[in-house]
C-alpha cells in the first residue's frame, strides 16, 4: 500500500485528534444550547449522547473491519454501486463542507462577541484560515501533532474547575432526571455538533497504521470528551444555576471572566489565549478532511488533478507527491479555491443566532446521515458477507463431491 | 578515455611537463623546481610555497631522493624507504595536481613511471582559541579552527575510539573543498547517515564559503526562519552530540561545525548546563525558553494591550501608563517599531565594529536615544522598558541562528498585533507552532520531545535532570545503541 508518509498516523495520535476536535469549539458553545433545551438535566443529555456515540463508534468500527483499508467513501461505492455511491458520497461531502464553514463562522462569531467587536468578519475569516491552510498543505500528521496542544486546555479547565469548586451548589442540579425520555433524546441533537467527531474514524481509517487499536483509542477519546462535557455542564450549572446559565452563551469563558486573581485582576484574556489553539484545532481537523476528500472526489471528475488525489486511499503512484513542484502548485491552487468556498459559504450566515439555528439543521442532517449510513452499511455488509461465505461453502462442498 | 588521457606513462615526459606548466600558468605560488638526475635525465619538484614544511621536505625528501641513482629511483621498494611518513605514488595527472593543491610536494621524473607524492604539509593557521560567540564558564576553552584536519584531530582527542568515523567528500566544483561527516559507528543511525551522505554527495555549487551554505542546500525546509542545523565552534558540544548519535558536518576553511539532526529545544542548551548541578541546568534552560517567548511576544503584547485590550491592565498600572502615553503622539505600533528598529540598528552596528567603538555605541544607544526619546515625547517610559527587556531576553538565547529567527518573528507578531490585537498574536503564535510541529531536521521531528510527546526525553531537553537519570540517549537521532555506557563498541 502506497500512502503518503505525511498522512500516516497512529491510533494514539488519532485519539488526541478527535478528542481535541470535539472539545475545541464544542465546550464553549454546546452547554448553552443544551441548558436552553433541557435545563438542569443538561448533563444527563451530554452523558447519554456520549454513550450513544460510543455505540455508533463500535458500529462504525465493525463496518470498517469488514472493509479493510477503505474509508466510508470507498465503502459506499462498493455497497451501492458507482452512481448511487457517488450520490451518497456527494451528500456527505456537502455536509462536511457545510460543517467546516459553520465551524469557521462559529469561531469568528465567538471572537467577534468576546474580543474583536468591530473587525470585519471577512478579515477574521482569512486570519482564522491561515493556520488550517498551512497545516492542510503539510498533511494529517502535523495536524495530529498540533492537536497535542489540547493538553494545555485540559490544564486550564482543571484550574478553572478547581478555583470555582468552592462556589458550586449541587442543589442547582436537583431534582435529577425530572425529564421525559423523548425530550432528553430530542435534546441530544444539540450535542451532535461536538459528538459527531467520532465520524472522523471512517474518514481517516485508511491512514491509521495500527488499525487493531483504532476502536480502543476512539472509545477512549469519546469517554474522555463525554466526561469533560458532563463535568463542564455540572460545574457551570453548579456555579451559575439554570436561570442564569440560560442567558450566558459561553459559560466556560464566563467562569474565567468572573474569577478575579491578584495582580492580573482578570484572566479572561489569558483564558482565550490558551483556548485559541483548541478553537482552531476543530477547524483544522474539519478543514483538512473536507479538503482532502473533496480533492479526491474532484480527481474523478477532473483527471488532471488526480495524480495526488488518490494518495489518501493508497492508490497514489507518485511517492513524493509533496516534493513534486507540479503537485505542490496544484495543491496550493486547490487549497486556495477550497478556502474561498469555505469562506463564501460561511458568509451566508448573518450572526451568532443564525449560526446556532443552522447548526441545529446541519446536525440533524449529520446525525441522520452518519447514523443511517453506519447502520445500513453495516447491515448490507453483513448480509453480503454472509451470502459470500454461504456461496463459498457451497462451492467447497461441490468441489469435495 | 579520460583516464588514459590523464595517465603519465601514456605520454612522453616533455608532454606531461608542458601540460602541468600550462595548468600552472599564472600560479606564482606553485613552484616547479627542476633538478638534474643521473643519465642526463631531469625531474621536477612541484609544491605550493607556504603550504609545505620546507625544512623537512629538503632534509627528508629532496636530499635522500637526489642521493639515489636513477636505477634505484625506478624501484618503488627502495623509494618506500625514504624517511617520510606520508609517501604515495600516482600515475594520474589529475591526482598529482589535486595533491599539489592540497599542500603535498610532488616529484615527477623523466623515465619514471609514477610520480612521488610527499605529504609534509604545513601552513600558517590560527591557534586553537575559545570561540568568541560561544563562551562558557566551566567547560573547555578549546574551539575549532579553519583547518579541517586540525578539527578532526581535536575531535579524535575527545573521542579516543576507532568508532569515531569520518565520511570524506570533496565539494564545490571550483573550490574542491574537503568536507567531512563525523559520527560514532554503533551509535549513529546508518539510515540517517546514508540520507545525509546522499544529500552532501548531491551538492552542486561552485564553492562553499561557510558551513551555512551546505545547510541551506540540504535543508528539508529551506524557507523556514528556524535553523534546522545547529552550528557550533565548540568541540565539547560536538562530542556531546556525536555521543547522542548525531552527525557533525565539517567543512575545510571554517571553524563552524554543523550538527544534525537537531531539535528546537537544543538551541536553548549550553554545554555548561550539563556541566553543573541539574538544578541550575533546569533553571537556566527554563529561563532561556521563557526569554525566547518574551523576546518574540512582549512588544506585540504591549501593542495589542494598548491598542485594544487596555481593560486587562490592572487599574494601578493603567493610570501611570496612560500618563506616560499621553505625551506620545504616535500609535503604539509606530512607537514600538521606532524603538525596536533603533535597537536592531544598534545591534547590527555593534556586531561589525571594533570593540573600542562598541562602548561609545552603547552610550549613544542606551543613554542618549533611550532617555532623550522619552524626554522628547517620542516614546513612553514603559515602551523603553519593554524594548530593554526584549533586548536582554533575546541576548539570553545562546544560538545566533535562533536569535535571528526570534528577531524576525518579533516584527511579524508586532504587525499582526497592531492589526488584530491579541487575536493577531494568537494567529501568529499558532502558525509558528504549526510550523514548528511540521518542521523536520534530517527527517526527525523538530519540536520533539514536546510534540510528538516523548516524556522520557524531557529530562534532556526542556528540563535537565541528574546525569544518573540520563542513562538512555535521546531519541532525536534514532540512535542504534540507546543505552549510554556501552560506548558504541
Amino acid at each position: 500500500m502506497n500512502i503518503n508518509k505525511e498522512n500516516l498516523i497512529t491510533s494514539k495520535q488519532f485519539m488526541i485528534l478527535i478528542f481535541s476536535t470535539m472539545i475545541g469549539v464544542g465546550i464553549i458553545s454546546t452547554p448553552y444550547l443544551l441548558v436552553k433545551e433541557v435545563g438542569h438535566n443538561a448533563w444527563l443529555s451530554a452523558l447519554m449522547s456520549g454513550i450513544i456515540s460510543i455505540l455508533l463508534t463500535i458500529i462504525i468500527s465493525r463496518l470498517l473491519n469488514i472493509h479493510k483499508d477503505k474509508s466510508i467513501f470507498g465503502i459506499n461505492k462498493l455497497l451501492y454501486g458507482k452512481y448511487a455511491g457517488m450520490a451518497l458520497n456527494s451528500l456527505y461531502l456537502l455536509y462536511l463542507i457545510l460543517k467546516t464553514s459553520i465551524i469557521l463562522r462559529l469561531i469568528i462569531e465567538i471572537i467577534h462577541i468576546i474580543i474583536m467587536k468591530t473587525t470585519p468578519s471577512l478579515i477574521l475569516s482569512i486570519l482564522a484560515l491561515i493556520c488550517p491552510f498551512y497545516m492542510a498543505f503539510y498533511g494529517l500528521k502535523p495536524i495530529c501533532r498540533f492537536s497535542n496542544f489540547v493538553f494545555l486546555i485540559l490544564v486550564e479547565i482543571i484550574f478553572l474547575y478547581f478555583v470555582s469548586f468552592s462556589h458550586i451548589r449541587l442543589s442547582f442540579l436537583l431534582p435529577v432526571g425530572n425529564i421525559s425520555l423523548p425530550s432528553l433524546l430530542y435534546s441530544m441533537r444539540s450535542t451532535a455538533f461536538s459528538f459527531l467527531g467520532f465520524a472522523f474514524l471512517w474518514l481517516v481509517y485508511p491512514v491509521i497504521t495500527d488499525k487493531k487499536n483504532a476502536l480502543k483509542y476512539t472509545i477512549w477519546a469519546m469517554v474522555l470528551s463525554t466526561l469533560l462535557f458532563t463535568s463542564t455542564i455540572v460545574v457551570t450549572m453548579g456555579y451559575f444555576g439554570e436561570n442564569m446559565l440560560k442567558h450566558i452563551i459561553f459559560p466556560v469563558y464566563y467562569l474565567a471572566l468572573v474569577y478575579k486573581v491578584p495582580v492580573f485582576e482578570r484572566i479572561d484574556l489569558i483564558f482565550l489565549v490558551i483556548w485559541f489553539p483548541a478553537l482552531s484545532m476543530t477547524l483544522k481537523a474539519y478543514f483538512f478532511v473536507t479538503y482532502y476528500w473533496l480533492y479526491q472526489a474532484t480527481g474523478y471528475i477532473f483527471p488532471k488533478i488526480k495524480s495526488n488525489a488518490n494518495a489518501f486511499s493508497g492508490n497514489n503512484k507518485n511517492k513524493n507527491s509533496l516534493t513534486g513542484v507540479k503537485d505542490k502548485k496544484k495543491k496550493i491552487v486547490f487549497l486556495i479555491l477550497f478556502s474561498i468556498l469555505i469562506v463564501a459559504v460561511s458568509r451566508i450566515l448573518k450572526d451568532y443566532n443564525h449560526v446556532l439555528k443552522t447548526i441545529e439543521i446541519t446536525d440533524m442532517i449529520g446525525v441522520s446521515l452518519i447514523s443511517g449510513m453506519a447502520i445500513i452499511d453495516l447491515i448490507i455488509s453483513l448480509i453480503k458477507n454472509a451470502a459470500g461465505s454461504k456461496n463459498k461453502f457451497k462451492a467447497e462442498r461441490r468441489a469435495k463431491k | 578515455m579520460d583516464d588514459d588521457e590523464n595517465k603519465l606513462s601514456n605520454h612522453p615526459f616533455e608532454d606531461n611537463i608542458n601540460k602541468i606548466k600550462k595548468m600552472l600558468k599564472d600560479c606564482p605560488d606553485i613552484i616547479m623546481r627542476k633538478v638534474n638526475l643521473d643519465e642526463n635525465k631531469s625531474g621536477f619538484f612541484i609544491y605550493i610555497d607556504g603550504m609545505v614544511n620546507i625544512d623537512l621536505i629538503q632534509r627528508d625528501f629532496v636530499a635522500p631522493l637526489l642521493c639515489l641513482s636513477f636505477e634505484k629511483m625506478q624501484d618503488e621498494e627502495t623509494l618506500r624507504n625514504l624517511p617520510v611518513t606520508d609517501l604515495r605514488f600516482t600515475d594520474d595527472l589529475s591526482i598529482l595536481i589535486e595533491n599539489v593543491l592540497l599542500g603535498s610536494t610532488v616529484f615527477i621524473g623523466e623515465g619514471l613511471s609514477r610520480a612521488i607524492i610527499c605529504g609534509l604539509i604545513s601552513f600558517d593557521k590560527r591557534n586553537i582559541q575559545e570561540p568568541i560567540t560561544e563562551k562558557n564558564i566551566k567547560g573547555s576553552h578549546e574551539g575549532f579552527v579553519e583547518s579541517i584536519k586540525t578539527n578532526m584531530t581535536i575531535l579524535r582527542r575527545h573521542v579516543r575510539n576507532t568508532n569515531l568515523k569520518f565520511k570524506m567528500f570533496t565539494i564545490g566544483k571550483s573550490t574542491n573543498q574537503m568536507c567531512a561527516v563525523a559520527y560514532i559507528e554503533g551509535i549513529a543511525n546508518p539510515d540517517l547517515l546514508k540520507t545525509l551522505c546522499e544529500k552532501i554527495g548531491d551538492l552542486n555549487f561552485d564553492g562553499f564559503i561557510g558551513v551555512g551554505y551546505i545547510e541551506q542546500f540540504i535543508n528539508d525546509h529551506p524557507n523556514s526562519p528556524f535553523p534546522q542545523y545547529q552550528a557550533t565552534e565548540r568541540p565539547d558540544k560536538t562530542t556531546a552530540s556525536l555521543l547522542e548519535g548525531r552527525f557533525a558536518i565539517m567543512l575545510d576553511g571554517t571553524p563552524v561545525v554543523s550538527i544534525v539532526p537537531t531539535t528546537f529545544f537544543s538551541f536553548f542548551r549550553a554545554v555548561d548546563d550539563f556541566n553543573s548541578n541539574w538544578i541550575f541546568g533546569t533553571f537556566i534552560g527554563s529561563v532561556r525558553i521563557f526569554a525566547a517567548l518574551i523576546a518574540i511576544f512582549l512588544p506585540g503584547l504591549y501593542i495589542s494591550i494598548l491598542s485594544y485590550h487596555y481593560y486587562t491592565v490592572p487599574l494601578s498600572l493603567l493610570i501611570p501608563l496612560a500618563e506616560s502615553r499621553s505625551r506620545v503622539p504616535f500609535p503604539p505600533l509606530i512607537e514600538a517599531l521606532l524603538m525596536e528598529l533603533t535597537l536592531e540598528l544598534l545591534r547590527e552596528s555593534t556586531v561589525r565594529l571594533p570593540t573600542f567603538v562598541v562602548n561609545s555605541i552603547g552610550v549613544v544607544g542606551g543613554i542618549i536615544i533611550g532617555q532623550a526619546a522619552v524626554e522628547a515625547g517620542l516614546v513612553s517610559n514603559l515602551m523603553v522598558i519593554v524594548v530593554a527587556i526584549t533586548a536582554i531576553a533575546s541576548f539570553v538565547v545562546p544560538n545566533s541562528d535562533m536569535g535571528l529567527a526570534i528577531r524576525v518573528l518579533r516584527f511579524i507578531v508586532m504587525l499582526f498585533s497592531a492589526a488584530f490585537g491579541v487575536i493577531g498574536i494568537e494567529v501568529t503564535a499558532t502558525t509558528i507552532m504549526a510550523h514548528l510541529v511540521t518542521l523536520e531536521s534530517l527527517g526527525q521531528p523538530y519540536f520533539q520531545p514536546l510534540i510528538p510527546l516523548k516524556p522520557k526525553d524531557f529530562k534532556d531537553a526542556v528540563i535537565r535532570l541528574h546525569l544518573q537519570t540520563m542513562r538512555k540517549r535521546p531519541d532525536v537521532a534514532q540512535p542504534l545503541d540507546k543505552k549510554r555506557g556501552s560506548g558504541g563498541n
